[in-house]
């Protein structure tokens, strides 16, 4: 009998390090692939509808650098950008800050192989997130995209495309943010709130590994000018 | 002579008047005003409700010559617009009645059909006129002063930002909506005119009008007669921004307010040429 319970246990735990294993190979591979990429440069096109805001044809020009830089040019004069669900520059570095993995399983998403994470808050504080889960490309070793629940946005979802830039790098062509509040109904059934919306923004023209110099991202902060150097999430505030 | 060589004299006469160029001084003002407070001023107002939309960062300004294209449209439809085309158009008939004017013209063998056309085809293309100037004024004045930019509108349902190209597609529409709406505004004008040797009755009366038909459209009691009233429309070039565009609305604002120009047209033409012409 002890034997038998000992044997359970030895093969529990052998489990458990096997999968912490092949979950640190695979995070590990998606970092150092996107780490590949010091920096970038490409045009950015923004499309949204979302509650009370919509945009069509908003073009940036987006620059990040490591580690966690990033700097918007308005093409036009003008520009928005929503802070959350968009990951913007690293999202890997951005979630890895904030956040540990568990790993969930393997899925099919999005049409491609893909192994599930939990992402459980490093320290106890409020969550942005509820049940947040990123799923990563096993071929590919990049994350194809993000779902949750956001007392802000409701039901999130991000989904990102990819194409191969200069032969080496996956980089994304395409970010598909969607947000889904379950309709608020009157008393006679009529739906008198629905907060459902999207952004999609999407990348062309990348210039990376430039060695773009610092003295881009900190440019200071100023009203209604551009904005400054970025330190994490909790560095950009609202204006 | 044809109503297109009384046109041309029609044309003439009215460059000449100088209540013709006051709305073209009145609208140039106005987007000088509005482009200074911009400039000079605290333009929080409207960068105001930009910011305090949750969690959005942002980039750059809002403020540029397409933005100030729609921002004075609202503030000179309402009012300026249709009053200073009420002052050339009510002016059309009256305006040749109160001067003596009109008798002498009609001495000649002209047909009074035609007369009454050129005079309308020249109101219709005032209103075309000076609506297009406030455009083109608008965005020469910010672009001198702020550049090009895409267009950021404020809306009932939130805020919308179109890029340059569909930016100034949405603001001809706009503006070509507001064209229609100041002709009917114009037209309403033009048929007091035929009515009255005063010229100041046409722009009073129109002016009223256009007072009255906002109020009874208010007044829930007279619901039913809101699709009748012409300033049921007043605010139809606003809608030039929604998202998506409400083409099926748009055509039948603009349905029924053509309707309005046509019949005020036919009535007056009625009127007219049957009126016995005393001075």
């Amino acid at each position: 009998m002890k034997t038998v319970r000992v044997t359970v246990i030895g093969l529990l735990l052998v489990t458990v390090l096997a999968a912490n294993a092949r979950t640190d190979a695979l995070i590990e591979k998606l970092r150092a692939q996107l780490a590949r990429v010091k920096d970038y440069r490409c045009d950015v096109i923004l499309n949204a509808r979302l509650p009370s805001f919509t945009v069509s044809n908003m073009r940036m020009a987006l620059y990040y650098k490591r580690p966690n830089k990033l700097h918007v040019e308005a093409k036009e004069g003008f520009a928005m950008l929503p802070e959350e669900g968009l990951y913007l520059g690293d999202p890997v570095e951005e979630t890895l800050r904030s956040y540990n993995l568990i790993r969930l399983g393997d899925v099919k998403w999005q049409g491609r192989a893909a192994v599930k994470y939990a992402l459980r808050p490093k320290v106890d504080s409020a969550a942005p997130l509820a049940s947040a889960r990123i799923f990563v490309d096993k071929a590919r070793a990049v994350p194809l995209g993000f779902t949750g629940a956001s007392p802000q946005f409701g039901d999130v979802t991000t989904v990102f495309s990819y194409s191969l830039v200069e032969k080496k790098f996956w980089l994304p062509t395409k970010t598909v943010f969607t947000m889904k509040y379950a309709p608020k109904h009157s008393a006679d059934g009529r739906v008198v709130e629905s907060r459902s919306g999207n952004a999609t923004l999407t990348y062309s023209n990348y210039k990376i590994n430039t060695n773009l110099p610092d003295s881009l991202f900190k440019r200071p902060a100023k009203s209604g000018s551009s904005a400054g150097p970025r330190a994490g999430r909790q560095g950009r505030g609202r204006k | 002579m044809s109503t297109f060589g009384l046109f041309g004299i029609e044309i003439f006469k009215q460059f000449r008047r100088l209540r013709t160029h006051i709305g073209t001084f009145g609208l140039l003002g106005i987007v000088l005003a509005v482009a200074i407070g911009l400039k000079y001023g605290d333009a929080s107002h409207f960068v105001g409700r930009l910011t305090r939309q949750p969690n959005f960062q942002i980039y750059g300004s809002p403020v540029n010559a397409l933005f100030l294209a729609r921002v004075v449209l609202p503030m000179t439809v309402f009012l300026f617009l249709p009053l200073f085309v009420s002052l050339v158009a009510g002016d059309q008939i009256s305006g040749e009645a109160a001067d003596g004017t009109l008798r002498t013209v009609l001495t000649r063998p002209v047909n009074r059909f035609a007369l009454l056309s050129a005079k309308f085809t020249l109101a219709i293309v005032y209103v075309g006129a000076l609506t297009a100037f406030l455009g083109v004024a608008a965005l020469t004045v910010g672009w001198a002063l702020f550049g090009v930019g895409g267009l950021v509108s404020f809306g009932w349902d939130g805020v919308s930002y179109f890029g340059i190209a569909e930016g100034v597609h949405r603001l001809t529409l706009s503006y070509g909506l507001a064209a229609v709406y100041v002709l009917a505004v114009a037209s309403v004008a033009f048929l007091v005119s035929t009515l009255s040797s005063n010229s100041l009755v046409p722009i009073g009366v129109t002016m009223a009008l256009m007072v009255m038909c906002g109020v009874l459209g208010q007044i829930p009691y007279f619901e039913s007669a809101k699709p009748y009233l012409f300033t049921t429309y007043s605010e139809l070039f606003l809608r030039a921004f929604d998202v998506p565009v409400d083409y099926p609305a748009l055509r039948h604002g603009v349905f029924a307010l053509l309707v309005y120009v046509v019949a005020c047209f036919c009535v007056s033409a009625l009127i007219f040429t049957r009126k016995d012409i005393l001075s």
